[in-house]
């Protein structure tokens, strides 16, 4: 170690120095305080031995100027003839770390030395570690703020419906509740309201391809069911096991006041009255995204009709699990009963959130709480509000299909694939779709194909009849056919025509066409 | 809250006391990597949990996929649910994934 010793007297310093430095210690020497202070600036040194009594500057003097460049730990051990309690008190007060009384004891001089030694050793190593665990810290810090940001700008955000309310109030700085809207091509608002397993970071992560998948599926003009399979699937795939997403998807369309619901694993949904009562309780059909294989996964929806006034309430179970001052939980009873008519309109999702909030004030928040109204307000198709740049030109495409193509079921998608990417002609995809196959069907049906007129009842629904020409397509033997889809731009019509190919009876009467206008 | 196993006749049965949530599914989760693969079928006896929360669901359907990774045809079986207990089971579909019985 490097030791310095200042005392005024030379027989003192030349004694230390001569025991110091066959210890192995290199010694510097002051002969005064301010030399002293001096040479602990100059040649920074491990440890200092200071004598009390000196002329000048002494040596509680130097002891203070000493410690008062706190880089770092050097032990300062005082020198004295004094042994009395007051001035032994005065060196420690000063700075002093320890005292040896003189004349100095060769053994016990080595023994403090090498137990300052020890504690200066700890020191620099904690000091170490302070700097480094700072340094995480702040690491962590920008990471957790950087985070922040870009969920914030992914997340948050339109959700400026009017007729739309919501409330999400997270544990903490993330939340593992999401709550999305999104404008359709069709004119319908999509709403989804998703609870992730757990809070706080690991539960958010998932939202982003959540906010992500949703947007570009309700774009592309994707109806609730295919919204649900999808996220299911990107989830599924990108969860861990024992990680999920309890979620309810609606499409409502403002003019028919219709809404397409997909519920999966969250609480109940209300269907409530113009009277602010609960009419119906609507329950989960599904697991949670995220937990089946597609191919386990169902997409079943639940359609509603409302009424000019009417309103869907979800929430996420944060909602009926928060506690009150004594712990007890809301629960779903004493939460149902608060939509008893007593406050209805526009005043009620206001007072819903009032309520909860005030039952759980007590207690700090252990689960992230959010809930979303949407009201029937009979009006005009929504804006989705994203321009398009640019019209489709005139074109014409023609497709000449023949077995097996056509026994392929999705041979439709596949012709709709190949044009119809434009977001104009994606907001009507299911129109097109239902074009396509229903006047291709009409005349493989009527040239080709021997379908059971019996089984082809006037009730069926369109799956039904679906299934029964795929039968009866399998079955055939020969097939062709002329498929024409050409778009005009100055009257904004999409013309499909389809044709019997090579038949020896041709006329124009085979031609069935449809047209579809924008 | 307490997570406890007991193997006979190729059967594992899991009880869990108390609370079910975030902080026991880990327990139950080194429970059940305790049990030997060779076992049959899997009973989750719940006649003591006093709740489940999300983080319990994901522990039970994280068992039943990883036993479906191995490719291994294991039955599990909910037994004795509370009322409240069975109520949250009934709205995350979890009949579809595990035989839930009542009390």
């Amino acid at each position: 170690m490097k030791i310095l010793v200042v005392d005024d007297q030379a027989a003192n310093r030349v004694l230390l120095s001569y025991l110091l430095e066959d210890d192995g210690h290199e010694v510097i020497e002051a002969s005064n305080g301010e030399d002293g202070i001096l040479k602990f600036q100059r040649d920074e040194p491990d440890l200092v031995l200071l004598d009390v009594m000196m002329p000048g500057v002494d040596g509680y003097e130097v002891a203070r100027a000493l410690k008062s460049h706190k880089t770092r730990h050097v032990p300062i051990i005082f020198l004295t003839a004094l042994s009395d309690d007051v001035s032994l008190s005065r060196c420690i007060e000063s700075g002093g770390d320890d005292f040896l009384t003189k004349p100095v004891n060769e053994t016990l001089l080595a023994a403090k030395i090498k137990a300052h030694e020890r504690i200066r050793d700890l020191n620099a190593e904690l000091t170490t570690k302070n700097q480094e665990l700072e340094q995480l810290h702040k690491l962590l810090r920008q990471e957790h703020d950087l985070a922040e940001y870009v969920f914030d700008t992914a997340i948050k955000g339109g959700l400026n419906h009017s007729n739309v309310r919501h409330y999400l109030s997270p544990m903490g700085g993330f939340s593992g509740d999401v709550i999305l809207s999104e404008t359709s091509g069709r004119g319908t608002l999509f709403v989804l309201l998703g609870d992730f397993t757990g809070h706080g970071l690991p539960a958010a992560l998932g939202a982003l391809p959540v906010k992500q998948a949703f947007t570009n599926l309700v774009r592309e003009g994707a109806n609730v069911g295919e919204i649900a399979t999808h996220l299911n699937q990107t989830l599924f795939e990108y969860l861990p096991g024992h990680m999920f997403c309890a979620a309810t998807i609606i499409e409502y369309n403002p003019v028919t006041l219709k809404a397409i619901c997909w519920l999966g694993g969250l609480p109940d949904m209300f269907h409530l009255g113009t009277d602010g009562c609960i009419r119906h309780n609507i329950r989960s059909q599904h697991m949670p995204l995220g937990v089946l294989s597609a191919r386990e996964f169902r997409n079943a929806v639940v359609n509603l009709q409302l009424e000019a006034g009417e309103r869907l309430f979800l929430y996420s179970d944060g909602v009926t699990d928060c506690c009150d001052v004594h712990g007890e939980m809301l629960g779903e009873q004493r939460f149902e009963l608060m939509f008893n008519g007593s406050i209805s309109g526009d005043e009620l999702f206001d007072s819903i959130v009032t309520r909860v909030r005030s039952f759980g004030s007590g207690r700090p928040q252990d689960d992230d709480v959010s809930m979303l109204e949407v009201m029937a307000i009979p009006g005009e198709p929504l804006s989705n509000g994203y321009e398009l740049e640019y019209l489709p030109n005139d074109f014409s495409f023609s497709w000449c299909l023949e077995l097996p193509q056509i026994q392929d079921n999705r041979v439709f998608e596949r012709i709709l694939q190949s044009w119809a990417s434009h977001p104009f002609f994606q907001a009507r995809k299911d129109d097109i779709y239902e074009a396509l196959e229903c006047i291709c069907f009409q005349v493989l049906e009527t040239h080709y194909l021997d379908v059971d007129a019996d089984l082809v009842g006037a009730d069926m629904n369109r799956e039904q009849r679906v299934e029964i020409r795929h039968q009866s397509l399998l079955r055939a033997t020969e097939a062709k056919l002329a498929l024409i889809i050409s778009f005009n731009a100055t009257n904004m019509t999409l013309e499909i025509t389809a044709a019997p190919v090579a038949m020896k009876d041709a006329d124009p009467a085979a031609l069935v066409r449809r047209r579809l206008s924008f | 809250m307490t997570v406890s196993v007991e193997i006979s006749n190729d059967v594992a049965t899991i009880r869990i006391v108390g609370s079910f949530n975030y902080s026991s599914a880990s327990e139950f989760q080194q429970v059940c990597d305790s049990v030997s693969p060779t076992v049959s079928r899997y009973r989750i006896d719940l006649a003591q949990a006093s709740m489940v929360d999300s983080a319990a669901l994901g522990a039970l359907l994280n068992l039943r996929r990883r036993l479906a990774d191995v490719d291994i045809d294991i039955d599990i079986d909910i037994e004795n649910p509370t009322l409240q207990v069975r109520k949250i089971l009934e709205v995350s579909r979890m009949d579809k994934k595990f035989n839930i019985s009542a009390r």
